[in-house]
Order: structure tokens, then C-alpha cells, then sequence
């Protein structure tokens, strides 16, 4: 099992999310992903926190900032890939996989094909923030600022088209080892294609080990502690 | 358009990076989190986390790296209390006065702990302060490369697990992490927050005579190496509801001695120092727009001391007070001409800041403040190089 972290990148910087709502600011990009790299994290995904209103200015600023990075780990970015345009920004970046989350909400596969057609199927990554409130299951639609029904998507189709598929757990996003395992056995994914992230703690890796998931992405607190990935990978 | 907080004097421009959440920054909202912890059970957390550090190392359980400040009279008055063995680390910036020796001595002798003061080789340390004011417009980013390394070495070398610091600035400053996300030491911090990004290597790039060899104790130790001999450093903040006024106020029982100075109310930070309050604050203002008594005024709206509309006030009659510039030229062995092309070039439009006043101004402060800034004193002689403070 991969471990690695998310960035929430935004207008050029790096923020700390918590609990979906308020970001904290961290630092510049580069100088985050050389400690990362320099704690042997085995992927890096870069989330910009897009709602409904995204600005092409702003957009271009992330794109910009990213095409700078030096480094050598595995990278993922999303956040705002919503329509071919962006997606045509993306090429000679320092990237591996891009990850989509509205676009596979509103089942708008006409984006993730002409994505997967560039940069291959094992690019394609999907973002699921979710929240579990009194046994239901509800995922965020980041285009239109609210929380959906999981029943209003399209699970089946997420699953024949994202190679990897990230479970955020939006509710206990910086808190240690909250992330709701639940959320797992309640989805009808492969675990192999399972990166969970959200309140990731030392507990909960212990646990998510034995399901076989392909990676777990710890938000914020990586750069907490000195060398905190050998503990989570320890762990 | 610059966002302000609706609460403090910052905007989403400090240097430590600050966002905004329903008009207020994130070191207001932080701040409001020591009124709802329970300071109690976290004290209890601290007691738990220093009895795993007990008597692991032969002699010491701890490093404690100071400069002689008031916060550092604080944070070794509360580890012997809680019954730690510490190990007093210090370097030499060099640029103390009187007051500074005194209450650098004063800490060591008072407390009776064994204490390190590491005196840096002087040519490579001026010759990396020409170097940082040159690209930098900063006369104290190296020390602060060997105050942030030089206890990090100590303790590792020495196989002392643990270092303790007071506050965490970026958390008292800006919330840059909450007080549950108990933050640590790291390499990233340091750089991100207390070097503002400049490492020794940045900062001497290809313009400093200096030979490398001599640059050891001013990097920071491999952190892999470091993670190996499980030193750790925490910060006290994290554990104790922080009001640096008042506890800076506390350690005049413990013979600490404040300063006044010109350019701020706060005569505990910093004081002691022969260029903090002057060059420095000028420099400060120019790389960043405000001057140290805005942070010091921010801290003072939190903790409920003054009014935001008083604390406006304040910043704009306190922005005019001068500095002398005139004794850190001297001290790095400037000529006149080269300290007139620097005024003329890189202190433009500053100007009216420079100069040498005999007697600190009077400004009327808040009697919150005022009862907690009564007696203090003004140095005799400043850079002294070497010193005691007997």
C-alpha cells in the first residue's frame, strides 16, 4: 500500500483544509514538496479547493506554479478540470494523473474520455468527497457547491472509468484517525482501487492494510512532525 | 485589492502566509481556541510526553535553546517545574548590549543550569550578515540559521532527545495550524518560518566569501540522521495557554531586565538586542510594510488588551519613531561613503526614519497594558561582542 499526501494548492499556494470549510495557509509549493520528497512520500496528489466559481486566471496560476516543480515523486493534480480547455493546459507538466470529481459526478464522461485519449486510462483518477450522515452516504458536488445523494451517481460507471478512485472524508478532514471506514464496505469499488484520505491516522492505516486499498493520502498533517511518513508507513 | 482582518491590523499579505474565514484571519480564530481548550488536560498531555524523555539521556533530558529573552526565562522557569534536566543552548549574535549579557547571565545563574554559548567565527559571520542585508534587506537571517540549527546539532551530538522552544510563531502570529495539530520541530518550518524560505545555501549563493566548511553549525542536521537519533523538538505554546505580555511581565521575579526602546511598547521581546528595534525594524518595515510593533499590538487585540481603532492609533504614532543605524555600520565596518550610498539606494524613502533620539517618546497606552510595562531600563553600551553580565 502506497502513502503519500495531499496539497491544497490555490492561486499559486498551498493551504491546510479543515473539515472542507476553512484553509489555513501552509507554504510555497516547491518548499512543501521538497519535504515531502524528502520524507519518502510515495505519491503526491495537488488538490486545488475549487467550489462553483473557478477563474481561467487562477486556473493558469496553479498551471503555472505546477510546471515549475522540481520532483521526482509520483504527482497527481485536480481541481477544476471541468471542460477540454483545461484539460489542454495540462500537457508538459510534471504530472502522472490528473483526477476528476465533478465531471464523474455529473457523469460527464465526454471529458474523462478526451483526458484518458491524452493521457491514458491509468491517468485517470476520481475525486469522491464524502460525508456519512445518520447511516447515508453523500458525496460533494464541488461545481454546484452542495452534497449529493450517493444514489443520484453513477458508481458503475465511476469504477469502469477511473483507474484509481479517491475516497475523501470531507467531515473529518485534519482530524487523526477519523477517516469513516465504513464508506469502504459501503461502496460496491474494488479495494485495489481504493486511495482513501481525510482524517488519515496511524489507526486507521493499521486497519485499511488488511482490506488491500491501493494507497491512503494523508491531509495536512505530514509536515506536523519531522519524517511523520516513515510513521505512517510504520504504521 | 489587499483583504484585511476584521478583527486585527493583518492582511492576507504577512509573510507567514494568513487567509481569511468570514472576514477574519487565522490567527484571530486560533487565538480563539485557548479560550475553549482545556489547558488543564493538555498540561496533563505535556507532564505524559516529558516522562518518556526522563533520565534517556545520561545528563540532560533536554535542550533548551535561548537568547536571553524574557520568553526564555518563562519557558526555563515551567521545564524545571516540571522537573526536566535541560541544557541551556545559546549563540552569539553579536549584537547585544549591556541589558543582553546581563539577562543572558542572569538566566543561566538564576536558574543554576548548565548552559553552551557558541560564538560563531566573526569574519564568516559579518561577511554573512554584508551578504544578507545585500540581497536580503535582513541583518538577522544568520543568526537565525544557528539559532534554529546550532541546538539541533548540540542535541543530537550530545544524544538529548528532546528540544523545547516556547512559542510557535507562525501558530501565535498567523494560525498557520491549530493547537490540536501539536506541531513540531522540522526542517520545513524552519525554513518556511523562521529563514523565510532563505537557506545557508540560498543565502550565500555566489556572492559570499565563505568557504563552506565553515557553514556546518548554520545547516540544519540531515534529517534522516536526525529522525535515526530520535530527537524530537516540541513547543511549549502547543501545551500552555500563551500570553507573552503577561508571562514576559512574570520574569521580572526571576531578575530578567526589560528595555525601552523607541519603536514598540513591549519592552520584554527582544530586549537586550542593539538592533532589533532599529535597523532590523526599519529593514523589517521596508521588506514587508509594517514594523515589529504591529505584531505586538495584534497579540494585544487578541488577548483583549486594547481596541482595534486604539491599536491603529498606536501603530501610526509609534511608525514615526526613528532608528539609529548608525552603531551596526560601525559595528560591521562600513565606511561613511558606503553607509551614505546604502541610505541613499536602499533605505529610499526612509529617510525620515533615520536618526538618533536621547529619550524614548511617550505614548499613552491602555491601562491593561500600562500596569503590565512598568519598570524597565535603557542600555549603556550596545554590540558588545563578548561579554558577561556581571
Amino acid at each position: 500500500m502506497r502513502v503519500g499526501s495531499t496539497i491544497v494548492l490555490l492561486d499559486g499556494y498551498c493551504y491546510q483544509s479543515y473539515q472542507w470549510k476553512m484553509m489555513r495557509p501552509l507554504g510555497k509549493l516547491q518548499r512543501v514538496i521538497d519535504s515531502l520528497e524528502a520524507y519518502h512520500c510515495d505519491e503526491i496528489s495537488i488538490i486545488r479547493p475549487i467550489r462553483i466559481n473557478d477563474s481561467e486566471e487562477s486556473f493558469k496560476k496553479d498551471i503555472e506554479k505546477i510546471k515549475k516543480i522540481n520532483c521526482m515523486t509520483p504527482l497527481s493534480f485536480g481541481g477544476g478540470l471541468r471542460d477540454f480547455k483545461n484539460i489542454d493546459l495540462l500537457h508538459d507538466l510534471p504530472i502522472e494523473r490528473l483526477i476528476f470529481s465533478s465531471a464523474f459526478i455529473n457523469k460527464d464522461f465526454k471529458l474523462t474520455e478526451y483526458a484518458r485519449n491524452l493521457f491514458g486510462q491509468q491517468a485517470i483518477q476520481c475525486l469522491l468527497p464524502f460525508t456519512i450522515e445518520d447511516n447515508l452516504i453523500k458525496i460533494f458536488l464541488s461545481n454546484e457547491d452542495k452534497f449529493i445523494p450517493i444514489e443520484d451517481m453513477d458508481l458503475a460507471a465511476i469504477n469502469e472509468n477511473a483507474n484509481e478512485i479517491i475516497l475523501y472524508d470531507t467531515k473529518n478532514e485534519s482530524a487523526s484517525n477519523q477517516f469513516d471506514e465504513q464508506i469502504i464496505n459501503k461502496l460496491n469499488i474494488d479495494n485495489e482501487k481504493l486511495i482513501i484520505s481525510g482524517g488519515i491516522g496511524h489507526l486507521n492505516i493499521k486497519k485499511v492494510k488488511r482490506k488491500n486499498i491501493a494507497s491512503v493520502l494523508i491531509d495536512n498533517k505530514v509536515l506536523h512532525k519531522e519524517y511523520s511518513i516513515k510513521g505512517y508507513k510504520n504504521g | 485589492m489587499v483583504e484585511n482582518c476584521s478583527k486585527c491590523l493583518y492582511d492576507i499579505k504577512h509573510p507567514f502566509g494568513l487567509s481569511l474565514y468570514k472576514d477574519k484571519c487565522t490567527g484571530c480564530i486560533t487565538h480563539e481556541e485557548k479560550y475553549q481548550i482545556n489547558w488543564g488536560n493538555k498540561e496533563d498531555e505535556l507532564r505524559s510526553i516529558l516522562e518518556n524523555y526522563k533520565k534517556k539521556s545520561k545528563v540532560y533530558d533536554c535542550v533548551i535553546p535561548v537568547i536571553g529573552d524574557a520568553e526564555d526565562f518563562y519557558v526555563l522557569s515551567k521545564v524545571l517545574e516540571l522537573g526536566m534536566s535541560p541544557l541551556v543552548v545559546s549563540v552569539n549574535d553579536y549584537f547585544k548590549n549591556d541589558i543582553g549579557w546581563y539577562n543572558l547571565h542572569q538566566l543561566i545563574t538564576f536558574f543554576d543550569v548548565d548552559s553552551i554559548v557558541f560564538n560563531p567565527d566573526m569574519r564568516v559571520y559579518k561577511e554573512l550578515v554584508r551578504t544578507s542585508l545585500r540581497k536580503y534587506d535582513h541583518i538577522l537571517l544568520p543568526f537565525l540559521q544557528l539559532h534554529t540549527s546550532f541546538p539541533v546539532h548540540i542535541a543530537k551530538e550530545r544524544k538529548i532527545p528532546l528540544i523545547i522552544w516556547g512559542q510557535n510563531q507562525a501558530i501565535e502570529q498567523v494560525g498557520k495550524f491549530s493547537h490540536h495539530d501539536k506541531v513540531q520541530m522540522s526542517a520545513w518550518s524552519r525554513k518556511e518560518h523562521d529563514l523565510f524560505g532563505i537557506d545557508i545555501n540560498t543565502l550565500i549563493g555566489n556572492g559570499a566569501q565563505v568557504q563552506e566548511k565553515y557553514l556546518n553549525y548554520y545547516e540544519y542536521p540531515n534529517i534522516s540522521a536526525l529522525e535515526k537519533s530520535g530527537v524530537k523538538g516540541i513547543y511549549l505554546s502547543n501545551y500552555m495557554k500563551w500570553d507573552p505580555l503577561k508571562q514576559n511581565h512574570s520574569t521580572i521575579k526571576y531578575g530578567y531586565k526589560p528595555q525601552r526602546n523607541n519603536s514598540s511598547f513591549d519592552i520584554y521581546e527582544r530586549a537586550g538586542s542593539s538592533v532589533y528595534y532599529q535597523l532590523h525594524d526599519l529593514l523589517k518595515f521596508k521588506r514587508v510594510g509594517y514594523r515589529k510593533v504591529r505584531d505586538h499590538l495584534v497579540r494585544e487585540i487578541r488577548h483583549g488588551r486594547i481596541s482595534k481603532n486604539d491599536a491603529i492609533v498606536l501603530e501610526k504614532q509609534y511608525n514615526k519613531s526613528k532608528v539609529d543605524i548608525n552603531g551596526f555600520f560601525n559595528w560591521l565596518g562600513m565606511t561613511k561613503s558606503a553607509k551614505k550610498w546604502f541610505v541613499m539606494h536602499r533605505l529610499n524613502g526612509f529617510e525620515d526614519l533615520i536618526g538618533y533620539s536621547d529619550s524614548c517618546q511617550k505614548i499613552d497606552l491602555p491601562k491593561k497594558i500600562e500596569k503590565l510595562i512598568q519598570v524597565s531600563e535603557i542600555e549603556k553600551n550596545e554590540f558588545i561582542v563578548f561579554g558577561k553580565g556581571v
